[in-house]
C-alpha cells in the first residue's frame, strides 16, 4: 500500500497515527462504567499537571480518572508499543517470521515467578513476594540462562538461544501449572490466570515511569539501527558482508528486547499476539524496511492494546475481562483476513 | 608484502572439530586479477573464501587484506574494500529491489545519514550493469532464482569495493546466467576479482589464474593452460579428458569418469 511513497506521505501518516492515539488515549480514559464529560478529563488532567484547584469537582471523578484510568491508559499505550518493538527486534534477529517477544522464554520465567508470588505468597529468607519484583526475577532468570546456553565466545547462536527459550518455556509452565494445581483456593488460582493471561486490572501512577523509560529507552537504542535491522532481516551473512557489525548488533537487539520484555511482561502479564501480529500488518502497509515498519508498527501497537484494554473493561461491565485474550480474539481474525486480502507474504 | 597485494593468505589452517578442512594454504591475489578457484566437492573452497570474508576464523594462521589484518579491521572498514556475493539466499521477509541494492551503500553511510541523490544514482547504476534497470520497484521476492541473484551482485557493485568475492555464486543458475555473470565480472578491468568456480571450462575462459585444491591443500596454482592438465584432472577429479585450445582459450572436453 504505502510501500514505494514518498517521504512526505509518511509523514503524514505518522501523523495521523499520532493523533488518533491521541485521541483514542482521550477517548480510553473517558470511556468507562462510569460516564464522565471530555471536558471534565481535560480539566481534570491539566488541573492535576499543573496542581491547579479542583474542589469543583467530585473527588470520586478526580479519583476515577487521575487514579484509575490515566495510569492504565499510559502504561497500556506503552505495553503496546514496546511489545510491537520487541516483535520486530526478534522477527530481524532470528529472520523467522514466527518470532514474538516471547520466543526467548521470557515471558514464561515472568509467568512463574507472578504465580509464585500470588499463589504461594511467602518464602522462606525472602518472606513477602511482591508480584512485580518476583515475576522480573522469573524473567531475568531465563534471560541469563538462554543467554549463557545459547553463546559462545561472546557469540549469539540465534537458533540456539531459541532452542534454550523454548525449553525453558515448557519448564516454567509446568512449574506455573503445579503451582496452580496445588493451590486448594480457587479464588486465588483465578486472580493468577487472569494475571497470566495478561491485565492491566493493576496499573497504577508506580508502573507509569518504568512503562515510559523502558520503551523510550528501546527506542533510543534501536532506532539508530534501521540499516542494520533490514540488513539481518535478508540474512546474517548478507549483513555481515555489507559491513554490519553483526556481533554487537546482534548483542544490543537482544538485551534490548530482553530488557523490555521483562518489564513489560512482569507489569502486566503476557499479552499475547501483539508483538508478533502488529509487525506483520504494518510490513503489509509500509513494507520491511525498519526505517518506516519501526514508527509505524509501534504507534499501531500503542492504538491497538489500549482499544483492547478498553474492550476489556467495558464488554462485561463491571466484571472485566484480562486485555490478552482481547488482543487475540480480535487479533487473529484480523491477521487472518490480512493474509488473504494481501499480496503480503512470509516466503514464495 | 608486495605493494599491490589486495588479499594475502598465510598459513591457513582451518578445522572444525577434530577433521582438518584446510591445512597451510597460503596464497595471495594481486590487483585487478581475475582468480579462481577450483576443485572438488569438498575440497575447501568455499571454506577459504568464508575465511577470509570471516563467516569463518581460522583456527591458525592470518589474512590480510590491502595488508592490514583483516580480523583486526573494522566491519565497514572491510566492506569498503571488499564486497562478497554468495550463494543465493532466500529471505523470508519482503524488501523492493531498490530498498535491496541500497543495503550495498551501508558501509558507506553514517549513523543517521540518509540515502541522497548520490546513492539513488549508484544503485540505478548498479542494477542497470546486471541488466535490471527499471526493477527498482518491484519486490525482490517475486523476483526468479537467476534475477534475484542479480539483484546480490549489484548490491556487491553499489559498495563500491575494489575487490569483490564470489563463493559459487552461480552454482545452481542455468550456464546462461553462470556465462552472463562471469561475462560482467570480465568487463571490469579496475576490480579485483576472486571466485569459486565448478566448471573448469568457465575457470579457463574467464580467470587469469587458477588456484587448484585437493583436500584442503593448495596442488597448483598459475594460468589455467599450467594448472589446467590432463593428468592433474584425472588424478584430482578422476576425469579423462582433451584438451585443446581454440581461438586461444583452453577447452576441456570431459570423457568420462575414471578410477
Amino acid at each position: 500500500m504505502l510501500r514505494n511513497s514518498k517521504k512526505g506521505v509518511m509523514t503524514g501518516v505518522y501523523a495521523a497515527l499520532v493523533v488518533l492515539l491521541i485521541l483514542t488515549l482521550v477517548f480510553a480514559v473517558n470511556f468507562g462504567s462510569v460516564d464522565i464529560y471530555y471536558k471534565d478529563v481535560f480539566q481534570i488532567v491539566y488541573g492535576k499537571i499543573f496542581n491547579k484547584d479542583l474542589s469543583a469537582y467530585k473527588s470520586s471523578q478526580i479519583n476515577i480518572i487521575w487514579a484509575l484510568r490515566l495510569p492504565k491508559v499510559i502504561v497500556a499505550a506503552c505495553t503496546g508499543a514496546g511489545l510491537v518493538l520487541t516483535g520486530i527486534l526478534m522477527q530481524a534477529i532470528t529472520k523467522n517470521p514466527l518470532a514474538d517477544p516471547y520466543v526467548l522464554g521470557i515471558s514464561s520465567g515472568a509467568s512463574a515467578g507472578a504465580v509464585v508470588s500470588l499463589l504461594i505468597g511467602t518464602l522462606p529468607v525472602i518472606g513477602r513476594v511482591p508480584l512485580a519484583e518476583s515475576s522480573f526475577a522469573g524473567a531475568l532468570l531465563t534471560a541469563v540462562i538462554v543467554f549463557v546456553f545459547g553463546s559462545k565466545n561472546g557469540k549469539i547462536n540465534t537458533t540456539k538461544m531459541i532452542l534454550v527459550g523454548m525449553a525453558l518455556s515448557s519448564f516454567f509452565s509446568a512449574l506455573t501449572n503445579i503451582i496452580i494445581f496445588l493451590t486448594p483456593d480457587s479464588r486465588r488460582v483465578q486472580t493468577a490466570t487472569f494475571w497470566l493471561s495478561g491485565s492491566f486490572a493493576g496499573t497504577d501512577w508506580g508502573d507509569v515511569p518504568l512503562a515510559v523509560g523502558v520503551l523510550v529507552v528501546g527506542l533510543v537504542l534501536t532506532l539508530p539501527l534501521t540499516r542494520e535491522l533490514d540488513a539481518l532481516l535478508i540474512g546474517e551473512d548478507i549483513a555481515r558482508n555489507t559491513g554490519v557489525n553483526t556481533v554487537r548488533v546482534k548483542w544490543i537487539l537482544i538485551l534490548t528486547s530482553t530488557l523490555l520484555t521483562a518489564i513489560l511482561v512482569s507489569m502486566s502479564g503476557a499479552i499475547g499476539f501483539v508483538g508478533f501480529v502488529i509487525p506483520h500488518i504494518s510490513r503489509s502497509i509500509v513494507g520491511a524496511a525498519h526505517k518506516r515498519l519501526i514508527w509505524f508498527s509501534v504507534l499501531l501497537g500503542a492504538i491497538f492494546v489500549v482499544w483492547a484494554d478498553l474492550f476489556a473493561r467495558i464488554m462485561f461491565s463491571p466484571q472485566e475481562l484480562p486485555v490478552g485474550v482481547i488482543t487475540s480474539l480480535c487479533g487473529t481474525p484480523a491477521f487472518l483476513w490480512m493474509l488473504r486480502k494481501s499480496r503480503y507474504s512470509f516466503s514464495k | 608484502m608486495k605493494e599491490n597485494e589486495v588479499i594475502r593468505v598465510e598459513d591457513l589452517d582451518f578445522t572444525i572439530e577434530t577433521s582438518k578442512i584446510l591445512s597451510q594454504v597460503s596464497l595471495s591475489v594481486s590487483k585487478n586479477e581475475f582468480v579462481g578457484l577450483i576443485g572438488p566437492n569438498g575440497s575447501g573452497k568455499s571454506t577459504i573464501l568464508k575465511n577470509i570474508y570471516r563467516q569463518y576464523s581460522p583456527s591458525s594462521g592470518a589474512v590480510y587484506l590491502n595488508g592490514k589484518d583483516i580480523y583486526r579491521m573494522k566491519s565497514k572498514e572491510v566492506a569498503q574494500q571488499m564486497a562478497v556475493v554468495a550463494q543465493e539466499n532466500q529471505p523470508d521477509f519482503d524488501f523492493s529491489v531498490r530498498e535491496m541494492v541500497m543495503m550495498g551503500r551501508y558501509s558507506r553511510k553514517k549513523m543517521f545519514e540518509q540515502d541522497d541523490e548520490r546513492d539513488l544514482e549508484i544503485t540505478e547504476k548498479a542494477l542497470s550493469m546486471v541488466g535490471m534497470q527499471g526493477t527498482e520497484e518491484r519486490s525482490f521476492l517475486s523476483l526468479s532464482g537467476g534475477e534475484k541473484q542479480r539483484i546480490y551482485l549489484a548490491m556487491a557493485f553499489a559498495q563500491e569495493s575494489s575487490l569483490i568475492i564470489l563463493d559459487e555464486p552461480t552454482n545452481h543458475l542455468d550456464i546462461g546466467y553462470q556465462l552472463y555473470i562471469m561475462e560482467i565480472m570480465r568487463q571490469f578491468e579496475d576490480k579485483t576479482i576472486f571466485t569459486s568456480v565448478h566448471d573448469m571450462n568457465l575457470a579457463a575462459r574467464y580467470c587469469d589464474r587458477v588456484i587448484l585444491l585437493q583436500k584442503g591443500k593448495i596442488i597448483a596454482n598459475g594460468t589455467p593452460e599450467e594448472v589446467l592438465t590432463v593428468e592433474r584432472i584425472r588424478s584430482v577429479f578422476h576425469v579423462n579428458t582433451e584438451i585443446e585450445k581454440k581461438n586461444g582459450v583452453l577447452n576441456i572436453t570431459y570423457l568420462g569418469w575414471t578410477k
